[in-house]
């Protein structure tokens, strides 16, 4: 059983199999990602141990295929096997090894990228301090209470458990979520008196002011996902009524956005404009037992033990063009536990290596761009933790290392055959 | 040739092991998660709400405003009867003047007029430096509303980018006595710029000697401690055990023909409404239809309890835990800004003999502050 199953895994057959699926799947992926959007297609075909079903040119085709996961991995048992089953330890082999050694640093360094690494980001304005990074694409449902005089208590519902039909519950929570709908992508409109609008879908909070209806997922990269829920609120004996909760409201971003949509395209004045804004964003609780609970539907938090500040965003172009010649953020990073408190720079190319993360420069408003908006300056850092991130130098180090070894091993035994002859 | 056969099942074991361990890491699943961290200074917003100053009519008497309303007053009249007055703001201007008359027309449950009968409805009144239509609607009422006011009389104007609402409503007599009154106090308004400074200011300002209190958020009206737990009379056989969280107290009855629970718990507001409740006890707990706003006043009967009155409502189905016949007796008591209920749940029989003493239990409650 073992002898056959060793067999199996060290054969070349299945190396050349495996590589054959591996082409074919690129190519499918690639291609799918027209149909699909470039994010959507990376996960379900390069993410996933198994492909159901793909889409080519505009047509969905109902076949299966091994997905990323499942051909690199058992590429990487492929190698590793006839590794161990090949291996001989001589000096004439040395490079050889080296290089086998190099390619499997790579595809475990791939495969923990996948399942480890994490991209957040962080938005602040100058003056502003975060202690937290967001998702740009994933949402949770937080429910936020006072813990004592300095700290609050947050139960994060990540937006993949919210499904119609759901109910969540926590411990730390004395109510139920009942989810009455969730729509991943909406579009909100506001409640003008003077409009013929329907009856709110619910009296509370949010859904006085705001209609959300749901909208196509988008699948472009320009365009994100704007989840909105319609959640009932349960404890144990009586139902706490029900409440709309949206990225729109919880996102500044998309709050931002949509500011600046109503001066824009629907003319509206500033003032109006932000009195409706401060309707969207007004605060939404529920009190249980004499505690209050906000909550509130915003981008996937991941806390720090330390604290960034953008201290100033410097945005300079090239004189007489809007062709950017630098974005540069100055922040203070402070942590109490190790009594850090220091200035840094952060630029293209150069970005902050800190607490297993990498804080580049990713997007920014200021400059003459800000003053055009009438906005305080502002800076996105993108934050990436990937653990394995010095595995693809490690690896590539070792496969250069190997194949020189090989060669001039081979070099040096031809040479000196040739002076003997 | 041992040596080779254990490095040969060793390798075949690793890579087994190897998948397992990659398999599991790929199934992390999202779950919900809890933290704590440093509270968040609250942003400071620039204050865009629309700010006035009034003087107060004399017998009129100031309420805290709630999140719908800048400013509500309590206009009483003879025999108890009474109105009240609220100011409310919507962010916008630039409707004609139809269209505002009939937003309120709509809102009162009436049909929208024409631009030639709207002359004959409309008067206008001078709300400080502004000038406002007054409508007077008489015989208004809404359908879905107990206590209907009889008469409203409602000042709409736009200004500064907001339109504004002043609506009298209530008994028909008050609002006829107090319709100088209430022309006096819209002259007596002063409007406030609002001061663009970065501060989270109170939205209204009283020139009167009482000032409102301004409840935090708008959220007034709420007791600051809902868990006071009221005094009562248990019939005997009723067993409390300790409740759990959320419920005021919990007792079971046992017999030899099945069992039922009492629980008692008690909500700020209106907990989300009477039919919004109902229809969570029908579909959630007894597996039957929702019921309907028209449903809900023939599943409903009155139920006098110190105070005041309450709603009590009957209804049998299946428990959607047990799959069990079950019968479910509730008590809902509105009262000063807190809604209790009293539930009675258990099998068709218990319930059903308990229902009197359950009902006794609930007039004998003797709620704090009383």
């Amino acid at each position: 059983m073992f002898d056959r199953l060793f067999r199996f895994f060290s054969s070349l057959r299945l190396t050349v199999v495996l590589l054959a699926f591996g082409i074919v799947l690129v190519f499918v992926g690639t291609v799918a990602q027209a149909d699909e959007g470039l994010y959507n297609a990376q996960s379900r075909y390069f993410k996933h141990w198994f492909v159901q079903g793909i889409t080519m040119f505009g047509h969905h085709i109902p076949i299966g295929l091994p997905g990323g996961y499942l051909i690199g991995t058992l590429l990487l048992i492929n190698l590793v096997v006839a590794h161990i089953k090949r291996f001989q330890l001589t000096t004439k082999k040395i490079g050889i090894q080296l290089t086998h050694a190099g390619v499997i640093l790579l595809l475990v360094g791939q495969l923990t990228t996948d399942l480890f690494s994490r991209e957040t980001q962080i938005r602040f304005s100058e003056g502003e301090t975060r202690s937290y990074a967001e998702s740009g694409m994933n949402y949770e449902l937080a429910f936020i209470t006072d813990a004592d005089a300095d700290t609050e208590e947050v139960v994060a519902i990540p937006a993949r458990l919210l499904v119609k039909g759901a109910e969540l519950k926590h411990e730390k929570l004395p109510f139920a979520v009942h989810v009455k709908h969730y729509w991943l992508n909406s579009d909100p409109s506001f409640r003008a008196p003077m409009m013929q609008n329907e009856p709110p879908v619910t009296t509370n909070g949010l859904a006085r002011s705001f209609d959300f209806r749901p909208a196509a997922e988008t699948k472009s990269m320009e365009s994100k996902n704007v989840p909105t829920a319609l959640i009932e609120i349960a404890a144990p004996g009586a139902s706490l009524g029900t409440w709309v909760v949206s990225g729109w409201a919880g996102d500044d971003l998309m709050v931002e956005a949509l500011r600046e949509s109503f001066i824009s395209r629907q003319k509206m004045g500033e003032e109006m404009a932000a009195s409706i804004i401060g309707r969207l964003t007004e605060p939404q609780m529920v009190e249980v037992g004499g505690k209050q609970f906000a909550f509130v539907l915003r981008p996937a938090r991941v806390y720090e033990p330390y604290s960034l500040t953008l201290l100033k965003a410097t945005h300079s172009v090239y004189r007489g063009t809007d062709i950017p010649k630098d974005f540069r953020s100055r922040v203070r990073l402070e942590n109490h536990r190790t009594g850090e408190n220091r200035e840094v720079e952060i630029f293209m190319n150069s970005p902050l290596r800190y607490g297993g993360q990498t804080f580049y420069q990713y997007q920014m408003v200021a400059g003459e761009l800000a003053r055009r908006a009438g906005q305080a300056p502002s800076s996105i850092l993108q934050v990436v933790r990937n653990p394995s991130w010095l595995t693809p130098y490690a690896g590539c180090i070792m496969v250069a290392a190997g194949l020189v070894t090989q060669f001039m091993i081979h070099l040096v035994g031809f040479v000196s055959r040739r002076k003997t002859a | 040739m041992i040596k080779r056969l254990l490095t040969k099942i060793g390798a075949a074991r690793c890579a087994g092991l190897f998948l397992l361990a990659v398999l599991l890491a790929s199934c992390r699943r999202e779950e919900i998660t809890v933290y704590r961290v440093p509270k968040e200074k609250e942003p400071a917003r620039v204050d865009t709400q629309p700010q006035i100053e009034w003087q107060t009519p004399p017998g009129w008497e100031e309420q805290a405003p709630s999140k719908m309303s800048l400013a509500n007053f309590s206009v009483p009249g003879d025999a108890g009867r009474q109105a009240q007055l609220s100011v409310m703001t919507f962010p916008g201007e630039g409707a004609s003047e139809l269209s505002l008359v009939n937003i309120v027309r709509e809102n009162a449950g009436l049909p929208p007029v024409s631009d030639e009968e709207l002359a004959k409805l409309v008067e206008t009144v001078n709300v400080g430096p502004a000038s406002a239509k007054l409508v007077d609607l008489t015989g208004a009422m809404k359908a879905s509303s107990n206590a209907a006011p009889n008469r409203i009389l409602v000042a709409v104007f736009a200004r500064g980018g907001t339109t504004w609402f002043f609506k009298l409503a209530g008994d028909a007599g008050v609002v006829t006595a107090q319709k100088q009154a209430f022309i006096g106090f819209l002259n007596s308004v002063t409007f406030v710029e609002p001061r663009g400074t970065r501060v989270r200011a109170a939205h209204f300002a009283s020139t009167n000697a009482k000032r409102v209190p301004i409840a935090p958020d708008g959220d007034a009206g709420v007791s600051d401690n809902p868990l006071d737990k009221p005094s009562w009379d248990a019939p005997a056989g009723w067993r409390e055990v300790p409740r759990t969280q959320m419920l005021l107290a919990k007792f079971l009855i046992s017999s030899s023909d099945g069992k039922a629970e009492v629980t008692v718990s008690t909500f700020p507001g209106d907990a989300g409404g009477v039919l919004a409740n109902v229809n969570r006890w029908r579909v959630q707990q007894l597996g039957l239809n929702a019921a309907s706003e028209s449903d809900l006043s023939q599943l409903m009967s009155s139920l006098d309890v110190p105070g005041g009155k309450a709603m009590l409502v009957d209804m049998s189905g299946r428990n959607q835990k047990t799959g069990e016949k079950s019968r479910l007796i509730s008590v809902i008591v509105p009262r000063e800004g807190q809604t209790w209920f009293y539930k009675l749940m258990g099998d068709p029989a218990v319930a059903g003999r308990e229902k009197t003493a359950f009902i006794k239990f609930v007039q004998s409650v003797r709620y704090p502050n009383v």
